[in-house]
């Protein structure tokens, strides 16, 4: 119990009081001891990305192996990671795969740049048919509330668009209406709600931090709630 | 694959390239703080003839030179230092206020001074930093600016690696003398090599032609600079020249780490040295320096190793009071057990929505954010995981945890895997359900969404910190409608989740999750400080606000309360 509870828990407690400390401490010791610190976190998480290497091949192994649905997928997580790997390891500057002329981008590069940004942006842009379609359910005006936030909607998307204030001067006798309410909706409700729920994420963070310091949370140790 | 210029074009760029050359070096000749430095080394500190289409300067564009002084940058680790002057009767537009900074007087008069230029804006008003000057109205009359000596003093790069500096290595120590034999013959050759205004550059902007470590010190993702006056090809090398060049990256990345550890330690030193300020205003090409008795005002600070940043005085003192009640109620917890703890509907559903999964035998998912374990949310969804997870082995369901992060991925295996051994059910836990699927944002969208689409989860839990990737995961899975609770610290993102899933967490309720659900008296108690805190500084604000507005009705000066409710970051 001693080693898997209370030195870890002893640990926890020093280096988060000292992390508490250092940053409000300015002196070149104390910056030291941030570095370090976060020296390890980067050395920690190197050899978490073996484990997290190994937990992802393992699941996919399985699931080619006992042809799990969808197991054709796992494939081409293998193709995919032993391929870049690969032009990795052999775009090294003396590897066969190298850049030869300055003009030249490595075959890393290159898959990089041509498949896998490629890639990204296409789910990204997937976003915007996504957002149309949570607009459309959200802004049904069912009850009042729902009514408010159709009218406020509306405000704030149509005057943040340039043809709101052709319709505001037409409207409204050359007076930017439309676009100043927007604004004032978003500068005024918007931000009031914000840092509501700002200020009650940092005292829920003070909280959550003294329950750990203090080793009264421990269910991110695997021991349960108690 | 990027085509090269036509043979027809390359007379032309060169023919450009030079012209441009010509023009920056006429430009940088000719520039007003060249001119101004060259005309002072030369004949000492005096005013400039206006331009014929430049207004005049006069004395009142000159600061007070009673007001000018320099001091230490007080929350720093000896660092800086804060030059500070009156604004001055007139600013005419375009005026430029000049601060020159000299090792000794006598620099000044050997032109051996580097110059600082600020315009003048509301943004270096020293009000604006009420940390290092306070709230009085004084502040308000004055310009201030942060020099750092270093940064004026000392190279912006650490020096190249020559055949002198690996020797230098080899004296002190850090490497050896085999190693020595072995690595001048490189640096050597790549010295020959490098362009005549390229130092040898290893790991970080390297010619095509020089073996690079770059892999080893950039992140993946960087793309590899090689400087445009590089050669177009590669020397030809042997395989035995190839193979030293192959032993000696390592080390060369080695050793620029040194060459910056000198550096940094070098900028130490230059920084502790006490230093003299000279002020002047320019306008065009008319300088005029602030004087007394007809001499340049001169100034003299240093900077100072602090101990503590007094600008965040007030975020201490209120940190210690919230702790201070939580860990009270915390104690009070423990002796009366049973707290009323206000409802958390999201929380509240999750028992319904792992049952509804189990009857419609569909998996449970729980998908963590993009944070690491040493965020909060992070640790808080895996906290809340702990709790589902029991839950799951509980009702003899299955759960599948997606990760983004491999430690996280480590930590929820440890969590899911103790809770199966809580609800005495071991042998369901299969560690492939916890895995950590991509490590890019959006791979990992792509494979949660396939996964969701294929196996119909009947329960979705996102928990966590997330960006773009929350409405695609959140949308996806009300497709395919099983029951989705959300809790996000990330409040940009809160929107989406509250229109697409059933429940959501908003910010400090992702926190309040884990002692929530576990009931534990102390945990409740650690919640019910936290409400506590949440009323103070309602209180504060409503009181703050009225103060306030009566203040500014009866014309007090309340500048102290007015910063004492500003959030300050130091």
């Amino acid at each position: 119990m001693i080693f898997k509870r209370t030195i870890p828990l002893l640990i926890v407690f020093g280096i988060g009081v000292l992390a508490f400390v250092q940053d409000y401490v300015p002196h070149p010791w104390s910056t030291a001891f941030r570095d370090e610190m976060t020296t390890w976190t980067m050395v920690i998480g190197g050899f978490a990305m073996f484990l997290g290497l190994y937990s992802l091949s393992h699941m996919h192994v399985t699931r080619i192996r006992r042809q799990m649905p969808g197991w054709g997928y796992s494939i081409f997580v293998f193709i995919g990671a032993i391929g870049m790997i690969a032009t990795g390891i052999f775009s090294d500057i003396f590897g066969p795969l190298a850049a030869g002329t300055k003009n030249e981008v490595d075959l890393f590069d290159w898959g990089y740049d041509n498949i896998l940004i490629p890639c990204s942006a296409t789910v990204f842009s997937i976003l915007a048919f996504y957002m149309a379609s949570a607009a459309f359910r959200t802004f049904r005006a069912r009850n009042l509330a729902a009514g408010l936030l159709l009218a406020a909607a509306i405000i704030v998307m149509f005057g943040r668009v340039p043809v709101s204030e052709v319709v505001s001067g037409w409207l409204f006798n050359d007076r930017m209406v439309i676009p100043n309410l927007s604004k004032a909706i978003m500068d005024y409700p918007n931000l009031a709600a914000k840092r509501g729920i700002m200020l009650g994420i940092a005292l829920g963070v003070i909280s959550q931090s003294m329950r750990i310091l203090l080793g009264i949370e421990r269910s991110y140790m695997g021991g349960g709630d108690r | 694959m990027r085509k090269s210029h036509p043979v027809i074009v390359r007379p032309l760029t060169t023919w450009v390239t030079i012209a441009l050359a010509a023009m920056v070096f006429a430009s940088a000749s000719a520039s007003p703080a060249n001119a101004a430095t060259t005309a002072q080394a030369a004949t000492g500190p005096a005013t400039t003839q206006p331009a014929a289409t430049q207004p005049a300067l006069t004395a009142s564009s000159v600061p007070d030179p009673a007001s000018f002084r320099a001091l230490d940058r007080p929350d720093d680790d000896g660092s800086g230092i804060l030059v500070v002057w009156a604004k001055p009767a007139e600013q005419p537009k375009d005026v430029k206020f000049v601060i020159q900074v000299a090792r000794s007087k006598e620099d000044f008069r050997t032109g051996k001074f580097k110059t600082r230029e600020v315009s003048p804006s509301p943004k270096i008003l020293a009000s604006t930093k009420p940390t290092y000057f306070g709230y009085s109205e004084e502040t308000k009359g004055l310009y201030y600016t942060d020099i750092t000596p270093a940064k004026l003093f000392c190279p912006e790069e650490p020096p190249p690696l020559t055949t002198e500096k690996l020797k230098q290595f080899a004296d002190q120590n850090i490497i050896t003398p085999e190693q020595l034999a072995r690595a001048l013959p490189v640096v050597a050759a790549l010295e020959k090599e490098k362009p005549a205004t390229q130092p040898v550059a290893f790991a970080t902007t390297q010619p095509a032609t020089a073996p690079t470590t770059a892999r080893a010190t950039q992140p993946a993702t960087a793309p590899i600079t090689r400087p445009a006056t590089a050669p177009a090809t590669k020397p030809a090398l042997s395989p035995a020249e190839k193979a030293e060049r192959k032993w000696f990256a390592p080390l060369a990345a080695y050793l620029e780490i040194c060459l910056a550890e000198e550096l940094k330690a070098e900028c130490a030193k230059v920084n502790a040295e006490p230093y003299f300020f000279r002020l002047a205003v320019k306008l065009g090409n008319q300088t005029l320096y602030a004087t007394r008795d007809g001499e340049p005002v001169l100034v003299e600070a240093g900077s100072r190793v602090n101990f503590f940043k007094w600008g965040k005085l007030n975020n201490l003192v209120l940190a210690l009071i919230f702790s201070a009640i939580v860990v009270t109620f915390i104690e009070i917890a423990k002796r009366r057990p049973g707290l009323f703890i206000r409802k958390i509907a999201g929380l509240e559903a999750i028992d319904e929505a792992i049952g509804r999964s189990t009857e419609m035998d569909r998996p449970v998912y729980f998908i963590h954010g993009s944070g690491a374990v040493s965020d909060l949310s992070a640790i808080a969804s895996v906290n809340i995981l702990s709790h589902i997870a029991y839950r799951t082995a509980e009702h003899d369901s299955r759960i599948h945890v997606m990760n983004q992060e491999p430690i996280v991925t480590a930590v929820s295996q440890e969590v899911v895997q103790q809770a199966y051994t809580r609800a005495g059910r071991p042998d369901a836990y299969n560690p492939d359900d916890v895995s950590l699927i991509a490590y890019e944002q959006f791979a990992f969208v792509a494979a949660v969404s396939g996964m969701m689409v294929r196996q119909q989860p009947g329960a979705i839990f996102i928990l966590g910190y997330f960006g773009a990737e929350s409405l695609l995961l959140a949308e996806t899975g009300s497709s395919t409608g099983a029951i989705q609770v959300a809790g996000t610290d990330a409040y940009t993102q809160l929107p989406f989740f509250i229109t697409t899933c059933d429940y959501t967490l908003m910010g400090e309720e992702l926190y309040a999750a884990s002692a929530y659900l576990s009931r534990e008296p102390r945990l409740l108690g650690g919640l019910r400080g936290q409400d506590v805190g949440k009323a103070f500084i309602m209180i504060a604000l409503v009181v703050g606000t009225i103060l306030l507005t009566v203040a500014v009705a009866k014309g007090w000066d309340v500048a102290w309360l007015r910063g004492l409710l500003k959030a300050s970051n130091g």
